[in-house]
């Protein structure tokens, strides 16, 4: 007898509802912790965080990684690595404010495997980037004075050379 | 790119995927992101080499004034501490090891195998140098630095290339009576107006071996490394181009099997 899939109502910022597999959404330790409190319900869940086309976007992901095993927090094995499959790299084909907004929603849905992916995505982008670069990109504001800035240089020189 | 808001804690959890090269160059951004950053690399650098099997080698090279030719010395370190401000590393010779062994097992080293394709067997690993200073009181050295990993079950160890340069060791009788023997030198790198990312500490004795010629013998202590660009020798894994370079470390065996491999080329 085929047992009958649970199904989780989601409702995104503008209002937009979402039902997905109980599963997929699990993917989402926050939404399984919810739903672990909650129990049985059929009220839908809302997320005033995450826009429509972005929870769009995180159900794909979870949808396609739905049978994966979990990944604990701590094991960052990993983090330093190019190793992104072609389904994921195809996935992150999207401008840089959703990239950025597809951060801010796996964070906030503590989902592990998409906040990787997506910062190991900005990682690779931003690779050959200078300091001025950086600072421009992620709005952070240099407090050095140039004294010390000079100092902190001369000591990554080394970096420069191959 | 556009500007972003994410937050900084966000922009930290990029940063975590950079490989150490690319962090340390934005050590530069900000006192917050220079602190973090060196946390993440404090973090990644625990992980690596704390109660690890890596371990750092010395080939060090100097010319004789007795013997008119070169000497080679070979100096084995193991992991001792990190300076959580600095982020600097220390590798110190394990005392506990039989001389020329390797490893928590202590593996004996048989000879380097050289990128020239010279077989090193000159002395043993951490051994003692010995000078006759005839009134110098300065000597030159060579050293490239290596990393290697004790675990590898083949009878040689292969040995990742880290940095080289030159460094100047004190030599005569007073120097050494001054310090009592001990000396710090920082490995020289071939562009001068670059910082050093390297140090050495050793100590000097004044030895007689009898024949009423007193000779000072030397030996490397400990090294000093930047843990960014050990990190970054091994995520960047290299061989040695140098003639002079260590290719492999032998141990028990592995000449006899290098020489069975000779038309493989193994790296």
């Amino acid at each position: 007898m085929a047992t009958e899939l649970k199904k989780v109502k989601l409702t995104s910022s503008e209002g937009t509802e979402f039902i997905i597999d109980r599963k997929v959404a699990e993917k989402s330790v926050l939404l399984k912790n919810m739903l672990e409190d909650v129990g049985e319900s059929d009220m839908a869940i809302p997320l005033p965080n995450v826009t429509g086309p972005i929870l769009n976007k995180v159900i794909d992901y979870c949808t396609h990684h739905r049978d994966d095993p979990f990944v604990s927090q701590e094991d960052d094995s990993k983090k330093v690595s190019d190793d992104i499959d072609d389904w994921d790299a195809e996935f992150c084909k999207v401008d840089q404010g959703t990239l950025f907004e597809l951060i801010l929603s796996a964070n906030y849905l503590d989902i592990k495997p998409l906040l990787d992916l997506t910062c190991k995505t900005v990682a690779n982008m931003i690779k050959g980037k200078t300091p001025d670069e950086i600072r421009k990109t992620f709005n952070i504001t240099n407090d050095f004075t140039p004294e010390e800035e000079e100092h902190v240089r001369k000591e990554n020189e080394w970096c420069e050379e191959r | 790119m556009e500007t972003s808001t994410l937050p900084h804690e966000l922009v930290l959890e990029i940063f975590i995927h950079l490989p150490t090269r690319n962090l340390c160059k934005l050590k530069a951004l900000s006192r917050h992101f220079n602190q973090k950053i060196k946390e993440i690399i404090i973090k990644r650098f625990s992980k690596t080499f704390c109660n690890s099997h890596k371990r750092l080698l010395a080939f060090v090279s100097r010319y004789d004034l007795l013997k008119l030719g070169p000497t080679y010395h070979v100096f084995n370190f193991a992991f001792k501490s990190i300076n959580n401000d600095t982020l600097i590393s220390t590798f110190s010779i394990d005392s506990s090891l039989t001389k020329g062994t390797v490893g928590p097992k202590s593996v004996k080293i048989e000879s380097l195998q050289l990128c020239s394709g010279n077989i090193w067997k000159q002395g043993l690993i951490n051994d003692y140098i010995q000078y006759l200073g005839w009134g110098v009181n300065v000597e030159d050295k060579e050293a490239r630095v290596y990393v290697y990993d004790t675990r590898t079950k083949k009878p040689y160890y292969k040995a990742y290339f880290i940095t080289s340069g030159k460094f100047v060791t004190p030599v005569g009788r007073e120097e050494c009576k001054s310090t009592n023997g001990l000396w710090s030198a920082p490995l020289l790198p071939k562009n001068k107006n670059k910082m050093s990312t390297v140090g050495f500490i050793g100590k000097n004795k004044v030895e007689d071996n009898g024949t009423g010629i007193p000779y000072i013998a030397g030996k490397l202590k400990s090294i000093s490394i930047k843990s960014e660009l050990l990190l970054t020798s091994l995520e960047e894994p290299r061989f040695d181009k140098s003639e002079l370079g260590v290719k492999y470390l032998l141990m028990e065996g592995g000449e006899e099997y290098l020489k069975r491999k000779k038309s493989c080329v193994i790296c």
